[in-house]
């Protein structure tokens, strides 16, 4: 529909006649210098640091330099606007997002503000950027699972509700894939878990491409995409994450759970380093400030499972660090290993071998997932970690050529069959069931004698098969507490039914 | 640099005012820095030239000013190399004088001038609102349209047809 023209006179009519002309009681300052998105203030000395700045043009500004005689801040948006002399006027305030249901199917930028072209978002809260994570009292212990979907993840380096767990590696090794498959496969989790896709620093048309598989796989409407691309102003980048995590943390103290990806914790050192070094902060090891561990960490360590008495929410944060040339001694990516309860390495040669997703079992570890997985899967999967890694020793040892006994051949070929069955598609997330069922005939030996090729046509007619012909099964295997030996009979019963039918084929 | 120098002048006159004992004295104390400061302007050239020894500029020094307290601490910044700190200590003197006397400098513009009555109503208003002494000064200014801006260091209050009007603005971009 469109607006008639004396519809927005009205309007502004009614805004000036209701116009209340209050006096303005306010502190002021003025900027002696302006550029590179950094203001220098004088004046305004009951500033305090992180607080808001108003710039006459309407541009806000956040301190965080306070000097003997200016102060440092940096610009939340254009600094064309913003001139020598100008006058700039102290908020009292610290920054903070809008937070609520409303935010939620919605692409908003750092502050909040709708990117999307769907209208301005009308939320009745705020919370503030910066928080003090919860204390020890506050919390509980990461007890319960966050299914990725992805058998690999959820069998080797599991996830709890409350975990903060890195994914690492190169350029196109497929991190995003498994934190977009993560959402994705929320959606099939009994309780909704709320997710927050915070893009720091990346392209636009990524940003879109995330935003339009979201929507394909219909996780939008539990998601809010927070973006910060490539072309805004560092101070953007910067607060970026801290805004993810104040709209999340809103749902967490609701008793809900929240899933928050940072994608990625690289780009948001380097827009820290682009504003430290314009402060004139003094650089330290390749040039990061300082402070550039604290900034991670405080932000991490909001990450937490909130006990009985505060609604039993959680907060699991899955950042995302960018390696170059595999290399992960660099500083940034030591940081955040250390501040995370565990990481999945992706590899570009394991990329390159067509082994998808790229996990490195070698180097993935998860620190607190393990007491959160589930039983059933546990007691599956706890050989298969050891399995592939004796695998991978003596694959490298086989390729001399040299005659192997017997044992190692079976090692091999175990080891080979168990990575292929590990291979998945993207966008195809597992339910826990259908993945504790595969995993069980992976390790206990029914794909030995299945050529490597059909390891996962067998995987996918298992399935089916199970579905089809013993469904209660599978909801047994998901509800069950622990995989006793009933169950597990039961499991090789449908096992060695549906291997007559396979090998019959 | 300047941060620099401001916060020598901070230290220098924080230990010259704390010479005085009570607000009297230091007031007199100030009156005698700005007398001192005045009967150089004379000799101001031989004073501040590098090139004349300290020996050389002290009997000059005891000529022009006399022994008091404020001739005594002008003596030291010449014999420290920092008497070019002087005006800026000027200023933090007075502030800190202000301070004693619990006094704030407060600005107020208009656009026509103000007559008496006017500005001593306006006066007990805000000494009450400041809830202290004013030291006020008056300025003119027909670019803000009408109504009066009090300005106390970094606080303006603005009640003027300008700032009304730019209020106006920002409301209806949003």
């Amino acid at each position: 529909m469109a607006i008639r023209p004396d519809e927005i006179t009205a309007i502004i009519k009614e805004k000036i006649e209701n116009w209340n002309a209050t006096t303005n009681i306010r502190e002021e300052g003025q900027v002696i210098s302006v550029g590179d998105g950094i203001a220098r203030i004088y004046g305004l000395e009951k500033a305090v640091a992180g607080e808001l700045l108003e710039f006459e043009s309407g541009v806000k500004g956040l301190v965080l330099n306070l000097e003997y005689d200016n102060i440092g801040c940096v610009l939340m948006g254009s600094d064309t606007q913003v001139k020598e002399g100008q006058k700039v006027y102290r908020t009292g305030k610290v920054m903070s997002v809008p937070v609520g249901q409303e935010l939620l199917g919605r692409v908003v930028n750092p502050l909040g503000a709708a990117l999307d072209g769907k209208g301005a978002i009308k939320t009745k809260e705020t919370r503030p950027l910066e928080i003090i994570a919860p204390g020890v009292v506050e919390r509980q212990p990461v007890n319960e699972p966050l299914q990725t979907g992805l058998k690999a993840i959820d069998a080797m380096v599991p996830i709890g509700k409350g975990q903060r767990e890195l994914i690492i590696g190169d350029r196109q090794t497929g991190k995003t894939a498994i934190a977009l498959d993560t959402i994705i496969n929320q959606k099939q989790q009994g309780k909704e878990v709320i997710c927050i896709y915070c893009a720091i620093g990346q392209k636009q048309s990524t940003i879109a491409q995330v935003v339009q598989t979201l929507k394909d796989f219909g996780a939008m409407a539990y998601t809010i995409v927070v973006s910060a691309s490539a072309s805004d102003p560092a101070s953007l980048l910067y607060v970026a994450p801290y805004a993810a995590c104040a709209m999340g943390e809103y749902f967490m103290w609701q008793g809900r759970d929240v899933l928050v990806i940072y994608d990625d914790l690289s780009k948001h050192a380097q827009a820290y380093r682009q504003m430290s070094l314009l402060l004139r902060r003094p650089p330290g090891r390749e040039a990061y400030p300082g402070d550039v561990f604290y900034l991670h960490s405080r932000l991490l360590e909001r990450a937490c499972r909130l006990n009985k008495e505060n609604g039993g929410g959680s907060l699991t944060a899955l950042p995302i660090i960018e390696t170059q040339a595999n290399d992960i001694s660099a500083y940034i990516p030591t940081n955040v290993i250390s501040i995370t309860d565990g990481q999945i390495y992706l590899d570009a040669n394991i990329f390159r071998s067509g082994i998808k997703p790229a996990i490195d079992v070698g180097l993935s570890v998860s620190r607190v997932g393990g007491s959160a997985q589930k039983k059933a899967m546990r007691k599956v999967a706890g050989t298969l970690r050891i399995d592939l890694a004796q695998y991978q020793e003596l694959a490298s040892f086989a390729q001399f050529g040299s005659e192997l006994d017997k044992e190692s051949q079976f090692q091999l070929a175990r080891g080979q069959r168990l990575t292929e069955l590990l291979k998945q598609g993207q966008y195809k997330p597992m339910l826990v069931e259908d993945q504790t069922l595969v995993l069980f005939a992976g390790t206990k030996g029914y794909l030995d004698d299945i050529a490597v090729s059909k390891v996962l046509v067998y995987q996918e007619e298992l399935l089916n098969f199970a579905r089809a012909k013993h469904a209660s099964l599978l909801k047994e295997i998901a509800q069950a507490k622990t995989l006793d030996e009933k169950l597990e009979n039961k499991i090789k019963v449908v096992l060695d039914e549906f291997k007559t039918l396979f090998k019959g084929k | 640099m300047k941060a620099q120098n401001l916060y020598l002048a901070q230290k220098y006159a924080k230990a010259f005012d704390s010479c005085a004992k009570n607000t009297q004295e230091a007031a007199s104390n100030f009156l005698c820095y700005q007398k001192a400061l005045k009967g150089l302007e004379q000799i101001k050239d031989i004073i501040e030239n590098p090139a004349i020894a300290f020996n050389v500029k002290r009997p000059l020094l005891d000529k022009v000013l006399g022994q008091d307290i404020g001739a005594r601490f002008i003596s030291l910044l010449v014999e420290e190399k920092r008497f070019s700190l002087a005006s800026a200590i000027e200023r933090e003197l007075l502030s800190l004088l202000d301070k004693r006397q619990n006094l704030a400098r407060v600005e107020i513009t208009s656009v026509l001038p103000l007559d008496n009555a006017e500005q001593k109503q306006i006066g007990q208003v805000l000494s009450k609102y400041f809830k202290t002494s004013l030291n006020l000064s008056f300025k003119e200014d027909k670019n803000i349209l009408g109504g009066i801006i009090v300005k106390k260091e970094d606080l303006c209050i603005d009640g003027s047809i300008l700032g009304r009007l730019k209020n106006l603005e920002q409301a209806l971009k949003r």
